[in-house]
């Protein structure tokens, strides 16, 4: 909500504030300073045109005389359109405009003085000059006084306030509601009566100028068919108003408001709504069909043509206000474009209403079209003053657009059942404040805000909500009232109570604190990405007809439809943009949701490049599958003792299919980690060969949790012996270490793959393999007892394996 | 025999080498008792010619008093080389040359995202303050997220425009108070708690809007609390997070869910209230908004306010980390340049 300064000042006069106490005060009654726009400092004057003659050598220059009420001055200009005996802004020589200084310039023997100015350079917006203004020069109405500087007279020397209003606020979406706030703030006297008469926006009126006409013009009334929609609608009809632009104090009311002129009916009831808050709409009587305008529901879906130029398709939880033909106005948000006010319109049917704020915030919102009016509307306006808001409008219009007012209002009324009662007791504030207030205080307060109420409570006071209140509903709507004009600075910090009582960590919250510790000592940093996945690189990994995947309705960019189905895909991009910026050692993790089926919390991490660069001690080491092999086993899994087994994966679309292996706890696979499919990272451009692993969590989390039992150590020496042998080259490793397992039982802690080797000096069909184990027998053997069990361990591997003991 | 039962021989041969071994002081008087006692053609070796003149039957303890008197005087001849040389070491000057300027192994130590950072020392924050935290899912239904909050049906935060919908009737939430009735409609009361994480809003991204954000919401419901036990628990958060003693200033603001309601602002803990560039001379920090949980809230998940009544907050983790690391766009947060994430 636009404050002009300027204006308050106009009707507060000596009693108003000061910019600073207002910049104060606003946001410490609720109303957040959004921005202040600062004033002008130029002086422009306002001038009239006495005559203009084209001058004949030339094919678009004129001369123009014009007249500052004092004296008078030669113009040169090429602005055709000048009217004889219309106001313009004129900037006498001296004046700087647009960082040049004008001087008195020589046209072919005319003298021209200064120049006369377009809204661009007087740096006013384009949001509040007409259409025709945004093309030729500033022109002013016709009785703007002359020879003022224009800025002073447009209250534009003034600084604005831009006002962030509440939504439950609806009341001070008007100068008139903002006007109770501030002269409560500041206790200035000044009652409603004052308050909204119709001299503070049109000082010239006067009663006697209203003229009545009791001439029967065809229009027979008004249907109105939903009352639940439209509980009261109040129609007038004027006759004979004369179409032009508004005079001067209209005009300057609008630029205060700013907002964009039109004609005077239409600038009239704009007034009226930034002034009292109430919406009014003017439909052009004579091109109306039939004799009765309807308010209903559409019938089944509607099409209509707006103000604003488009089609909208209405349906049956709208409301449109109708001629006998065909809807006229999306009720309470826009007029239709072939009922509004033209240059020709004579007669006007005006209407003063109240909808239902459901219904108009629903149409709204269906649409995404907000008005002025839908945006009142939709938040409930004050249905208390339409008969007020009705004559004021007809008695500004006629006083200003000559109209004569045709018989009685058209009524349609329900009743709207008030608010209920509030009571409020003083102990209930101070509980939920924490601070204490006095009957009299509370009393002065609502006084102040012209809220009625009744003391006849003992400890509290009965509040009646009036009308313009919207936001009153129960005893906490009162307590912020008082509080607001108490002051929330009274708020002072008590001492937090504790309770006694010990809380455990939750277990997610050691889960994702210990998961996070132990990457980072593993040197990866954590990452944070959003979790949109683009449609293209989805289709990558998972076929359109995927079950599960999560899609957005409407998302921000049209290709990035998805919530990311494993994000690896972020992880990817992140990895290429720092792979382009020289980091091409990496390591990241991010713990964030999976989208498929629902939402699984993962963890994810990615390695790539060289486990450290080289230094002048360090040879470096590419990472490969095996690196990532023992990040991923000796980390998590094994650190807290999570039972699993691996086998190779079938997800072929995120991972090479030679290198890549499912891992298995309790029986279901709940993640993968290995080499990134090479095609995936072309697709991503990445050059090098990069190592991921998913992994759920939530199945490992009561492992994470679970304490451990100690096992007593050994007093007996650890015994080292090595093996090695060869055997056929397709035997996996790790059948080998098994089978060592099973046959030395629970003696051996550890055994270490030391050395493999395949090629020179070795048949093609067999693999040179030294394994290292360390045995504990939880005493001390001989040599003798300890060769047995190696023995034993050939034995084994000889039988099963067939293996070929090197020396 | 001696009394002890120990050879004569073996007694004498023992004093002697301690007498001598005391005069060593070189490692070359060492080398040389070595030699005379331990060599080849030395005392020990002769002590076993004498074997012979033993009668068979204490032969073996004899030999074993000789290995015992080897066994101790390889120690002590050990022992005092070692200190002559320890001693030495500290004499000669002559060292090789090591150059401690080199750098060492380069280690990589990665750590937490600052987002995540900022999470932590807040869950540090609330659990020595008895909170409970708690955590629920990323895609809401839309009355967890907005009816039970008292938004109704029509409120402009549910157009598509603002929120991502999945389906008419689910949306990625937009603040992480769903989890809190969630807490409320499952939780026993009084209830202490706080949750955090990802929240989504449909803002294309700037320097201070992203779609992807954190909150912290904080809620407390209980027979006997008020605004300033509000304001309380937010003076001791903020002084958490930032590490020095803020104050709390509350403006009137509207928020559906909240009554009173209120814009909460902490005293600018970088200059302490006087105006700096962090702040925007403003000597204060906006954070967002807090307030007495409105009563229909309560009955929205069946607590009856004429019982208990609550206070709660949710503000922007982004913002808290974007003022206390005085970062300037939130889009680094999540462009995980390695640069960007090495610094905190
Ligand atoms: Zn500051």
């Amino acid at each position: 909500m636009i404050i002009s300064y300027g204006y308050l000042q106009d009707i507060l006069k000596k009693e108003c504030p000061s910019v600073e106490e207002l910049t104060k005060k606003f946001p410490e009654i609720g109303f957040e300073v959004e921005n202040i726009f600062l004033p002008e400092n130029n002086t422009v004057f306002t001038v009239k045109v006495i005559e203009k003659t084209d001058i004949p050598s030339t094919e678009h220059l004129l001369h123009a005389t014009i007249s500052d009420g004092v004296q008078t001055h030669q113009i040169v200009t090429s602005w055709k359109e000048l009217r004889v005996g219309g106001v313009y802004l004129w900037a006498p020589p001296g004046t700087t405009i647009g960082g040049i200084t004008l001087t008195s310039k020589d046209f072919q023997n005319v003298q021209s003085e200064g120049m006369l100015l377009s809204y661009v350079e007087v740096s006013l917006d384009n949001t509040v000059v007409s259409n025709q203004e945004r093309l030729g020069p500033m022109e002013l109405p016709p009785d703007t006084p002359i020879g003022k500087n224009f800025f002073d007279l447009f209250w534009l020397s003034f600084p604005t306030f831009d006002l962030k209003i509440p939504y439950n606020r609806p009341d001070c979406y008007s100068m008139e509601g903002l006007l109770r706030e501030v002269t409560a703030a500041f206790d200035i006297h000044f009652p409603a009566t004052d308050r909204r008469s119709i001299h503070h926006i049109y000082p010239p009126f006067k009663e006697v100028q209203i003229k009545r006409s009791v001439r029967n013009i065809s229009f027979k009334g008004l249907k109105v068919l939903d009352s639940e929609r439209c509980p009261i609608y109040l129609g007038a009809l004027l006759g004979d108003v004369k179409i032009d632009a508004s005079p001067f104090e209209i005009r300057r009311r609008l630029m205060a408001f700013r907002v964009r002129p039109v004609n005077n009916v239409v600038d009239c009831a704009n007034i009226i709504m930034f002034y009292y808050q109430q919406p009014l709409h003017t439909f052009d009587l004579d091109r109306l069909m039939g004799h009765h305008i309807e308010v209903r529901t559409p019938l089944a879906p509607e099409s209509f043509d707006a103000l604003d130029g488009k089609t909208y398709t209405l349906t049956e939880n709208d409301l449109v206000i109708a001629d006998e033909v065909r809807p006229i106005a999306i009720a309470g948000v826009m007029g239709s474009s072939d009922s509004e006010i033209m240059d020709s319109t004579k007669n006007i049917f005006l209407e003063c209403a109240y909808f239902q704020p459901k219904t108009i915030s629903r149409t709204s919102a269906r649409l995404h079209l907000v008005s002025d009016a839908s945006s009142r509307y939709a938040r409930g306006v004050d249905y208390g003053q339409l008969e007020d808001v009705m004559k004021i409008t007809v008695n500004l219009m006629s006083s200003v657009c000559g109209g004569t007012i045709a018989g009685e209002f058209f009524t349609h009324r329900t009743t709207i059942q008030p608010p209920p009662d509030i009571d409020l007791s003083l102990q209930e504030f101070s509980d939920v404040t924490g601070i204490d207030i006095s009957k009299f205080q509370a009393s002065s307060i609502l006084k102040k805000l012209e809220i009625p109420f009744e003391n006849t409570l003992r400890d509290g006071l009965r509040i009646h909500p009036p009308s313009f209140r919207v936001d009153l509903h129960e005893s906490v709507d009162i307590i912020e009232e008082l509080l607001r004009f108490t002051g929330y600075h009274n708020i002072q910090p008590s001492k937090p109570m504790y309770q006694v009582e010990y809380k455990p960590e939750k277990p997610w919250i050691k889960m994702n604190r210990l998961i996070r510790q132990q990457m980072g000592a593993l040197g990866f940093f954590e990452a944070m990405t959003d979790s949109f996945a683009k449609d293209e690189e989805v289709a990558l990994l998972y076929p359109s007809d995927t079950p599960g995947l999560v899609q957005v309705e409407n998302p921000l960019r049209k290709d990035q439809s998805y919530l990311t189905p494993n994000r690896i895909l972020a992880l990817l991009d992140i990895a290429k943009k720092n792979i382009s910026k020289k980091n091409t050692n990496l390591r990241l993790y991010e713990i964030g949701n999976h989208y498929l089926q629902g939402e699984n919390l993962y963890l994810d991490w990615l390695i790539t490049g060289d486990t450290q660069c080289q230094t002048w001690c360090h040879e470096p080491r590419t990472m490969d599958f095996y690196f990532a092999k023992g990040i991923k086993e000796n980390s998590v899994l094994m650190r807290y003792h999570i039972p699993f087994t691996t086998k190779p994966s079938e997800n072929h679309n995120v991972f090479d299919p030679c290198q890549a292996l499912d891992v298995i706890v309790e029986d279901s696979t709940i993640g993968t980690y290995g080499a990134v499919h090479p095609k995936l990272l072309q697709y991503f451009g990445i050059h090098q060969p990069v190592f991921f692993s998913c992994m759920q969590l939530n199945p490992i989390m009561k492992y994470l949790v679970r304490h451990g039992h100690y096992r007593p150590i050994s007093a007996a020496q650890d015994v080292l012996r090595d093996i090695a042998f060869l055997v056929d080259r397709d035997i996996p490793a790790g059948q080998l270490v098994k089978t060592i397992q099973e046959t030395a039982g629970y003696c051996i802690k550890k055994t270490i793959i030391f050395d493999l080797y395949q090629g020179k000096n070795i048949d093609t069909t067999k693999k040179s393999i030294a394994i290292r184990m360390m045995f504990n027998f939880g005493q001390n053997k001989t040599s003798e007892e300890i060769q047995e069990i190696m023995d034993d361990i050939v034995q084994s591997l000889h039988n099963v394996y067939n293996i070929e003991i090197r020396e | 025999m001696s009394e002890e039962g120990k050879p004569k021989i073996i007694e004498e041969c023992k004093a002697k080498f301690e007498k001598r071994i005391q005069k060593a002081t070189t490692a070359e008087d060492i080398e040389k008792l070595r030699i005379k006692y331990l060599g080849r053609k030395g005392e020990i070796r002769s002590l076993f010619g004498h074997i012979q003149e033993i009668p068979p039957e204490k032969r073996g303890e004899f030999g074993s008093h000789i290995n015992e008197l080897k066994t101790y005087m390889e120690q002590k001849i050990q022992s005092v080389s070692d200190q002559l040389e320890n001693f030495s070491l500290d004499a000669t000057t002559e060292k090789p040359y090591c150059d401690l300027t080199l750098p060492g192994v380069p280690f990589v130590m990665g750590h937490q995202h600052p987002i995540s950072q900022i999470i932590d020392d807040l869950l540090d924050i609330f659990r020595s303050m008895n909170f409970d935290v708690v955590s629920g899912y990323e895609i809401e239904d839309t009355f967890h997220n907005f009816d039970a909050l008292n938004i109704h049906q029509w409120h402009p935060s549910r157009n598509p425009q603002d929120t991502f919908y999945v389906d008419p009737e689910h949306i990625l939430r937009t603040q992480t108070s769903a989890v809190q009735i969630r807490a409320m409609e499952n939780g026993t009361l009084p209830l202490r708690i706080v949750s955090m994480g990802r929240c989504y809003r449909r803002d294309a991204s700037d320097a201070t809007h992203y779609p992807v954000f954190h909150q912290i919401e904080g809620l407390v419901i209980d027979k006997n609390v008020n605004f300033c036990d509000l304001s309380g628990i937010l003076t001791e958060m903020m002084t958490g997070v930032f590490g020095t003693r803020v104050e709390v200033r509350f403006l009137p603001s509207y928020f559906p869910f909240v009554e009173p309601g209120a814009e909460t602002f902490i005293s600018c803990p970088f200059c302490g209230g006087k105006g700096c560039n962090v702040c925007g001379k403003a000597g204060e920090i906006e954070l967002g908004g807090s307030g007495m949980v409105h009563p229909q809230v309560l009955r929205n998940v069946n607590i009856d306010p004429s019982i208990y009544r609550g206070f709660a907050f949710g503000w922007g983790i982004e913002r808290i980390a974007m003022m206390k690391y005085q970062i300037d766009d939130i889009r680094l947060f999540y462009d995980n340049n390695i640069d960007f994430l090495e610094q905190f």
